[in-house]
Parts: structure tokens; sequence; C-alpha cells
């Protein structure tokens, strides 16, 4: 981070700070997913992440340095105790094997996105950094509404009963039988 | 692999395990990288011999894992193995993963009651399409993506 405002970071040194709240973050993630049900972590969680990347967006306006920072570790903790641990679990719980495949490929997709955009989000002059944020935090609230719609409970649930979520109602009385 | 294997009353202790080795991992490699000149720093780069352990250090890591699966966790999953018919796996691995005061044979019933059949064998379609298991692929690969 460039030498603005009221604070000086180096490449490395934001990533010490970056990697610090990221291990603080997992360590601490088992307490959570512990006592809270599975959508209500995904889903607030994934609130403060977009929340977080708009506010960051933001306060980049606003040459807030320091705010940037504190707002960029808001969103790595967050991820840490929603969609880090909780996405991959969610998954393997309610899709079968070949399905939690295809779950991998979405990943890898979602990485291969960023990839293509970001760089070009970042130089391109309507939108820059701050613009990058905001269309970030714009998916990642769509992700929130998605969860709120489509994501159901597992916390409890035996094996089989998460794996038929999602079957139609005639297909689980069928495999019941 | 984790979520077939560990206690259900663990599944939720155990899941965070994959995410939080991962976030440690980057930690090393962080720690590994504290040792490299700054990125500005030329001659210091290329006089430099520290990138061979950090290029080497993952071989290593991968070496210790591949000598574990030979060794230590020989077994498949005891989720898989039941869905497979093959019991005897299953048990092997109940005694080593659940409590002693526990009877193997009553936890492998209890499993076999409570997970469902014949879902290793489904192919890439019928995960994608078939009714019985599109929408839970969907929904998981949606929620993967965001």
């Amino acid at each position: 981070m460039a030498d603005r405002g009221s604070i000086s970071m180096t490449a490395k040194q934001g990533s010490y700070l970056v990697g610090c709240v990221n291990l603080l973050g997992a360590i601490i993630a088992p307490i959570p997913v512990v006592m809270f049900p599975r959508k209500f972590l995904l889903f607030w969680g994934q609130l403060a992440m977009a929340i977080s990347l708009i506010m960051t967006a933001v306060c980049y306006n606003l040459q807030q340095d320091i705010a940037i920072i504190v707002f960029i570790c808001i969103f790595i903790l967050a991820f840490q105790f929603s969609q880090g641990p909780i996405a991959w679990m969610y998954a393997a719980e309610v899709a079968v094997d070949t399905g939690l495949g295809i779950c991998v490929l979405a990943l890898y997709l979602s990485l291969l996105e960023k990839a293509f955009t970001i760089e070009f989000m970042v130089h391109s002059k309507s939108l820059g950094a701050p613009g990058m944020f905001y269309v970030l935090g714009g998916i990642t609230l769509l992700g929130a509404i998605f969860i709120q719609v489509f994501v159901k409970e597992t916390k409890g649930l035996t094996d089989l009963d998460k794996k038929q979520l999602f079957m139609p109602l005639d297909l689980i009385e069928s495999e019941n039988k | 692999m984790l979520d077939e294997t560990v206690p259900a009353y663990l599944s939720s202790s155990f899941g965070t395990a994959t995410n939080t080795l991962l976030a440690g991992g980057i930690a090393v490699a962080i720690i590994l990288g504290a040792f490299l000149p700054e990125a500005d720093d030329k001659e210091g780069l290329l006089a430099d011999g520290n990138w061979r352990i950090i290029y080497g250090f993952p071989y290593i890591c991968q070496a210790l894992t591949n000598l574990l699966f030979l060794t230590c966790f020989r077994e498949d999953s005891i989720v898989f193995s039941i869905g497979n018919g093959d019991d005897e796996s299953a048990i092997t691995l109940i005694k080593k993963v659940y409590a002693k005061t526990e009877d193997p044979s009553a936890v492998l019933a209890t499993l076999k009651s409570t997970s469902q059949k014949g879902s290793s064998n489904v192919t890439i379609g019928q995960a994608c399409c078939d009714r019985k298991y599109k929408k839970a692929t969907w929904v998981a690969f949606a929620l993967c993506f965001f």
C-alpha cells in the first residue's frame, strides 16, 4: 500500500498483516461453527464480507488508509467465519461425491474469473481500485441473497437427511421405503 | 473425506480443519518469504539462495503426505466403505476413529441406517441433470462460486 495520509506499509508488511489476520480467523473459526447454524453463519458472514468490500471502496475514495486496512481485515475474518470453512462443509454434506468434484470446478472458475477481471478493473479509468471493490462487493451481496433464498440448514441432520435436503418429495419417499 | 470419517458429533469441529490448515500453510509461505530480499533489490535477489528452500518445501510436505497415506491412513473413508459394501474396512477404521467404549458393530449399524446408499457411482451427468441430485449439486456449485 502506498504511503498516503497517516500510514505507510510495504507490500511485504501488508502480506504479514493479511497472513496473521487470516491465520487468527482460521484458528478461531471452529468456535462459531460449533455454536451457530450453518445458514446463519453463511448469510451474516457473506453480508459482512459484502459490506466490508463496499466500505473499503468508500474509504479508498475518501483516502482513509487505516480504515481500508481495517475493512480488509474485517473481510478476511468474515470469510474465515463463513464461506472459508462452511461452503466446503456444506457442499460435502448435501452433494454426492461427483457433485463435490463439480464444486471444486466452481472454485477454480471463480479464481479464473477474478484473474481475468481484477487486473482489467484496477487499470480501468472508469472503475479503478474503488470500482473493483464496489463490483466485488455487489457480487458478494448477490451471494448473500442467494444463501438466504436457496440454502437450507444442515446442522444436526443425519448424512441421509442432508443428502435428501434438495431432493423432490416423491423421490425421498421412494428412497426411504 | 473428513466429513465421511469423523464421528457425527465432531463434524462441525473437524469441518473447519481443512481451512485452518490451509491458512497455516499460507502463514508458512509468508514466513519463508520473509527470508527473501525485497522485490526491488535486484542484486540481493540474484545472490540469494533461499528461494531453493521455498521451492523444495512443498515437495517435502507432499512426500510426507504420500508416506502417511501408504502407512497410517490406508483405508477409504467409513461412509465410502459402507456405500461399497466393504464392512470390514469400515469396521477397521471405526475402531481407529471412535472411542474405545463404543461398539464398532453398533456404530456401523447406525451409520448404515443414516447414510445414503449407492451414491458413490453417480456420473457427472447424473449429478448435474438427474432430478435426485441436480438441485443439491447446483446449490453447492453456486455457493462455492460466490
